[in-house]
């Protein structure tokens, strides 16, 4: 992850508010219908099987451009897609974990699909301990700010994070595709 | 955590089979009748937790603690060479952590109570990505192997496991202490039973 700099005034009044006062997306780690459409991805489906995540109720939380109480936030968000040049698509998608909930080890199924992708991640929330994202093998992300912004090295990176903490844990997540 | 040395030589791979096919006692980390009454930071801690909707029967570990695990009664698990018991009280336990199994950020309360403890936490596997070890401060555990011995920066430090990859964690545990500082919980925890 490659600290870009820190954008806080940027990020939209109010935007971090209304992710904890709404519940967004409840968004399963085990999602079978979405892990299809590439043999990477449906073998990494049968590995997530494998190990039991199917089993478990374990979530995280989206809101996107399509989130009701997105939309006021909508315009003041336009800025993030001026980070790349000459891209086909992009989009956004917050996610916000709750005390407990989690993604298991995983690359992205949109970045594999994708001959070329640029991902970046906006923090939302300063880093407290028991905020977690790994990634790269053996990198762990910390002593992060609120607004500090990172460009991904590899968008197929296996990365995993969760939240351990009893305060939420928020990000803005952009892909763009090349 | 400081690093104190490997005895790979030590571990059994009995014993790792013998963890990774049963059970263990269901230890959930939220034990109000260990964890509180005499600690004013345990208990602000687990109130923080419980209100943000942690429930017992969620976040467990699957532990093999010493004379107590009946998975693990009939294996003869002697102590790691490199941890110096001479003279000291000490008991030890394995935690497993199956994909998916988190603890949250807490403190062991014995070592509270154990005015004299040292905790050490000690690799049966080497490394796996999504094999996560954090402590106070930003500490993470990154590319240990298997028989790697740590001790922590003191006995009750803040710090959680979790599991994000695809195969089981196991760890050894063990707290030493000098005589006369026993520590008896109150209640032992086990949703198995």
């Amino acid at each position: 992850m490659n600290y870009i700099g820190n954008f806080q005034e940027k990020i939209p009044a109010g935007l971090v508010d209304c992710i904890l006062k709404n519940q967004g997306i409840k968004t399963p780690v085990y999602q079978p219908e979405k892990w299809v459409g590439h043999e990477k991805i449906e073998s990494a489906l049968q590995k997530v099987e494998q190990a039991g995540y199917d089993k478990l109720d374990r979530n995280f939380y989206q809101f996107t451009e399509d989130t009701p109480c997105m939309q006021p936030f909508i315009g003041d968000l336009q800025w993030v897609y001026e980070f790349v040049d000459n891209y086909k698509q992009c989009h956004w998608w917050i996610v916000k974990y709750n005390s407990g909930d989690m993604q298991p080890m995983h690359i992205d199924p949109h970045v594999i699909k994708e001959p070329k992708v640029i991902r970046f991640t906006l923090m939302l929330t300063d880093y407290i301990d028991g905020h977690v994202f790994v990634y790269n093998n053996n990198k762990f992300l910390k002593d992060y700010k609120a607004g500090d912004l990172f460009r991904w090295g590899d968008s197929n990176n296996y990365h995993g994070a969760t939240n351990v903490s009893h305060i939420p844990r928020i990000s803005l997540q952009v892909s763009f595709i090349l | 955590m400081k690093y104190i040395g490997n005895c790979k030589e030590w571990i059994k791979q009995e014993w790792l089979d013998r963890i990774l096919s049963t059970t263990g006692d269901i230890c959930p980390i939220h034990q109000p009748e260990n964890q509180i009454g005499d600690h004013k930071k345990q208990i602000e801690l687990y109130k923080n937790f419980v209100t943000a909707g942690w429930q017992e029967k969620d976040f467990v570990v699957n532990m093999y603690t010493q004379g107590i695990s009946k998975d693990i009664l009939d294996l003869d698990i002697t102590i790691p060479p490199l941890i110096p018991v001479e003279g000291k009280n000490y008991h030890w336990w394995f935690v497993k952590m199956n994909p998916g199994q988190v603890t949250h950020w807490h403190f062991d309360p014995h070592t509270v109570k154990h005015t004299t403890a040292v905790r050490y936490w000690m690799a049966i596997q080497d490394y796996e990505p999504g094999h996560v070890f954090i402590w106070e401060n930003g500490g993470f555990l990154d590319d240990y192997k298997a028989g790697d011995i740590y001790s922590f920066d003191f006995a009750d430090l803040y710090h959680s496991v979790l599991n994000l990859s695809m195969i089981p964690k196991v760890s050894f545990q063990m707290t030493v202490h000098e005589f006369g500082d026993e520590v008896i919980k109150p209640k032992f925890y086990n949703l198995n039973s």
